[in-house]
């Protein structure tokens, strides 16, 4: 789909601009691009364009730490991808933009959700499977999985390279399974325009270069109590504008 | 933004107990994006470590009392 001008450099500007959130608050920024790419764009295309900028950073991350990966980890989400996207494919399901806000909303707080003494282990098949099931699963009507793949890999012996690089390419595998659900398999197929696509990777690689700058400058505690806050209120308004369209669907 | 595991908060309060460390190093080196780990932020919440003025480095972290008895009661 072609964009005019106006409107690429207001999502080349976003870009840069939730790009510097995500550096400093690690999933604040995610949260917003997406839900302003499904106001301006049909949610197939949104995904598309997301999933590009998602797979050249998180790509970018897992080739960087490439030798810390956890291949077995990786193997097991895989094959829960796998699993979900031969079930969706039946369906060929595209959620509605209300839907997809809502859940995108509800998102952050599943992690929350899982009770403290269920500790999830990163080195059981059974698990990696379950957890690509259902990150999957949210990746195809959300965007985004981060928070819930996180919980995967908190739980188990990983140091913090190994839980960058394998998380890092379990997104590279979720990001293309999305490319390929939205680009190829569903009937109303998108594609992402390859100068669109550069661009919004270079506002990306600019956002997250002026984070770290940011970042040194703040304390510890304003860190904390900002972070919380943000993506506390930005879920909370996804859900509300989400059922508030599902109630009161736009003519 | 993600709890720290308990290993991670170990591993970073053992690395500046080898010896002081400047701040912007320890944010450096142990600041994660994605997941963003708040290893840094968590040791420093427990007073396993604290930030201390230095007089030609800017800020240094030091490990603290009960950050030497949190690697002690681990075996480090």
């Amino acid at each position: 789909m072609s964009l005019g001008l106006a409107l690429t450099a207001f999502l080349l500007a976003t870009m840069v601009g939730t790009s510097f959130l995500s550096g400093i608050f690690g999933m604040a920024g995610g949260l917003i691009l997406v839900g302003v790419l499904l106001a301006i764009m049909p949610l197939p295309a949104a995904m598309m364009l997301h999933g590009v900028t998602q797979l050249a950073s998180n790509g970018w991350r897992a080739l960087l730490w490439w030798r810390h990966i956890r291949w077995s980890s990786v193997a097991a989400y895989v094959t829960g991808c796998a699993l979900a996207l031969l079930g969706w494919s039946l369906f060929r399901y595209v959620p509605e933009a209300p839907v997809a806000l809502l859940m995108l909303g509800v998102t952050p707080f599943l992690a929350r959700l899982a009770p403290a003494k269920l500790r999830a282990n990163p080195d059981s098949v059974l698990q990696g499977v379950f957890y690509g099931t259902i990150c999957m699963t949210l990746i195809l009507l959300t965007g985004v999985a981060g928070p819930l793949i996180d919980t995967f890999f908190l739980g188990g012996t990983l140091d913090r390279r190994q839980i960058v690089a394998t998380k890092s390419a379990c997104q590279v595998v979720g990001h293309s399974t999305k490319l390929i659900y939205f680009g190829a398999i569903i009937d109303q197929t998108a594609s992402v325009d390859p100068v669109i696509a550069a661009l919004a990777i270079a506002a990306s690689m600019i956002g997250t270069s002026l984070a770290a700058r940011v970042l040194e400058a703040m304390s510890d505690v304003q860190y904390r109590l900002w972070a919380n806050r943000i993506i506390t209120t930005i879920a909370a308004y996804y859900v509300v504008d989400g059922a508030y369209l599902l109630m009161w669907p736009v003519a | 933004m993600a709890d720290a595991p308990d290993p991670l908060v170990l591993d970073l309060v053992e690395w500046i107990a080898t010896e002081p460390r400047p701040y912007a190093d320890v944010l450096d080196r142990w600041r994660t994006s994605c997941p963003r780990l708040a290893v840094w932020e968590d040791a420093v919440d427990r007073g396993f470590v604290k930030r201390v003025p230095a007089a030609w480095q800017g800020a240094q972290v030091i490990v603290t009392e009960s950050g030497v008895k949190f690697l002690r009661d681990n075996g480090r």
